[in-house]
């Protein structure tokens, strides 16, 4: 069974169509990336996938459990970084925070844990909202722009991190408009007219400014 | 790990949240006793007529206690107003983040209305120390559950506040209007005329009341006491549904942290032949798989036989249309 199988997903705001029909299944351990212009719809896909938004049509099936990473940081300024890992410990009902810490120290913010979330600087900030979405291990880990705010060497370590996820089973969606994403990712599609297209496109579609190539995956 | 377990988590990180909204604790701390302070210097002392429906008599009091109550009351809803406005408007996001991730949504909100409590029972009690330094109400403790009512009426009011408007500016603007002109028409300085009807419809109508009673004749009511329950139970109820709503779970996970398997299914189909001969396959419930086999030349339907069984089969996924 696929962890995660998308069929003929519509939504619509107000009457404008932005998802005409999505469909795509993820496979067991791979990195899967969706990329698209500005407004394609990317977001909204992904909130809905989480269970943020309803979908107007369609259907989603799920064969496990779910992280999601938003593409806006959601924190409680007023909580200490520790006090945030004890609250999602509860919410996914972990016996223990392991692997949180094991996350926090591998993206450098150890020294931070007893820091409100609202006295961190931005790209700290998206490592706490990174560690919440990967905290409880799961098998589908969805990613709306997951690095924004990080310098390069978190940059790459953010990718070591996703990768070690799909060696060791996972499945591993991410929203990205970097162009130096697209060769890291196992499966690549591109979200244009409400719906997901074969990956053949070239960078200079992306919102980066990289020299066009034309990128193959899949 | 209980609902009690998440419950008193929640209880924590709300009442630290409240302790760290410096805006609210300065208030507190300053804004009372300045307050009070000024209304007992400014305000004339000298007899005034109230119509207290408690006992459905006209009392006269002193006027400058009685704007002390209404500057007490004006404080203490002011500050629990913003406070729970704060909170809620603040957190919106956050919970819903940990309602999704499996958090109980019960455990959030029962949460909040303790820290409520906590926070207007605090508030009232420094508000009514602070009023003491200048003269003793009657009956001190009902007096007290007056302003303590008065506080949690506009917790509620905060709560819905909080979850329908985005902007702090909004909700600020709202409630400190709201307060204004609630507390202060119900003063007989501000508008003689006192005891018309329609002021049973204001938020701390009750609570005014009670306070008056307390301090000064020692008429109490229940009644009055639940008027202000109710707008508290009004307010609070709307907030808490919009909350509800807005941390809604669309996949509807009961437990996150468990895989989800997939349901069995049942699809219903129409099955027509067109014109030209081909089959039209309608669902009226749930997805339809069709898969013909590209090697079979019949081109037969065989539904029965999963995909995944057959490399050779290609598998399109009709329609989701639900009618």
């Amino acid at each position: 069974m696929n962890p995660l199988r998308v069929v003929d997903l519509h939504k619509a705001f107000r009457g404008r169509p932005v998802l005409t029909g999505v469909e795509f299944e993820l496979r067991t351990g791979e990195l899967f990336g969706i990329i698209g212009e500005n407004g394609a719809g990317k977001s909204t896909l992904l909130r809905i996938l989480a269970g943020e938004l309803a979908a107007d049509r369609g259907d989603i099936i799920y064969g496990g459990t779910l992280g999601y990473c938003p593409q806006k940081i959601v924190l409680n300024d007023e909580l200490t970084v520790e006090q945030h890992l004890r609250f999602f410990q509860r919410a996914y009902r972990r016996p223990g925070l392991l692997r949180a810490h094991e996350l926090v120290e591998r993206l450098g913010f150890d020294q931070h844990r007893g820091t409100r979330a609202g006295l961190l600087s931005g790209g700290t900030r998206q490592k706490l909202n990174l560690v919440i979405a990967l905290m409880h291990d799961p098998d589908v880990v969805l990613m709306d722009e997951p690095y924004q705010g990080f310098d390069w060497d978190n940059y790459l370590n953010f990718w070591s991190i996703a990768e070690e996820l799909r060696d060791q089973g996972r499945t591993v969606l991410i929203i990205s408009h970097i162009a130096h994403d697209i060769d890291r990712f196992d499966r690549l599609r591109r979200l244009r007219n409400g719906q997901l297209a074969e990956p053949a496109i070239t960078e200079s579609t992306l919102n980066g400014t990289v020299p066009a190539t034309v990128v193959t995956a899949g | 790990m209980s609902w009690n377990d998440s419950l008193g988590d929640a209880t924590r990180y709300e009442i630290a949240q409240h302790g760290r909204n410096r805006v609210a604790l300065a208030l507190v701390v300053a804004f009372i006793p300045i307050w009070l302070t000024l209304v007992h210097m400014i305000i004339p002392s000298g007899p005034i007529a109230f119509h207290h429906d408690v006992t459905g008599r006209v009392v006269e009091l002193d006027a400058n206690q009685l704007s002390m109550i209404s500057g007490a009351m004006n404080a203490v809803t002011l500050i629990i107003g913003f406070m729970m406005f704060s909170a809620v408007r603040r957190s919106s996001d956050f919970d819903r983040r940990l309602v999704l991730a499996g958090y109980a949504r019960s455990a959030l909100l029962v949460a909040k209305l303790l820290a409520l409590g906590l926070a207007a029972a605090v508030v009232s009690l420094y508000a009514t120390s602070v009023l003491m330094l200048f003269w003793m109400p009657e009956l001190l403790v009902p007096f007290y559950l007056s302003l303590v009512l008065s506080g949690l009426t506009y917790g509620g009011i905060g709560i819905l506040l909080g979850v329908v408007f985005r902007t702090e500016l909004a909700g600020m603007f709202l409630i400190i209007m709201i307060s204004l002109v609630d507390v202060m028409v119900q003063n007989p300085i501000i508008t003689p005329s006192t005891g018309v009807d329609g002021f049973s419809l204001l938020p701390t109508y009750g609570a005014m009341q009670n306070s008056v009673g307390a301090a000064f004749t020692g008429d109490l009511s229940l009644g009055y006491f639940l008027l202000g329950m109710l707008w508290l139970a009004g307010a609070a109820l709307i907030g808490l549904v919009a909350f509800h709503r807005r941390t809604r779970d669309h996949i509807g996970r009961q437990d996150p942290s468990v895989p989800r398997q997939q349901p069995e299914r049942t699809a219903t189909v129409v099955v027509s032949v067109t014109a030209d001969g081909s089959l039209r396959i309608r669902s009226s419930s749930g997805p339809v798989l069709v898969c013909s086999c590209a090697t079979d030349e019949s081109r037969e339907a065989r539904p029965a036989v999963p995909a995944e069984a057959r490399p050779d089969v290609r598998t399109t996924v009709l329609t989701t249309d639900r009618t």
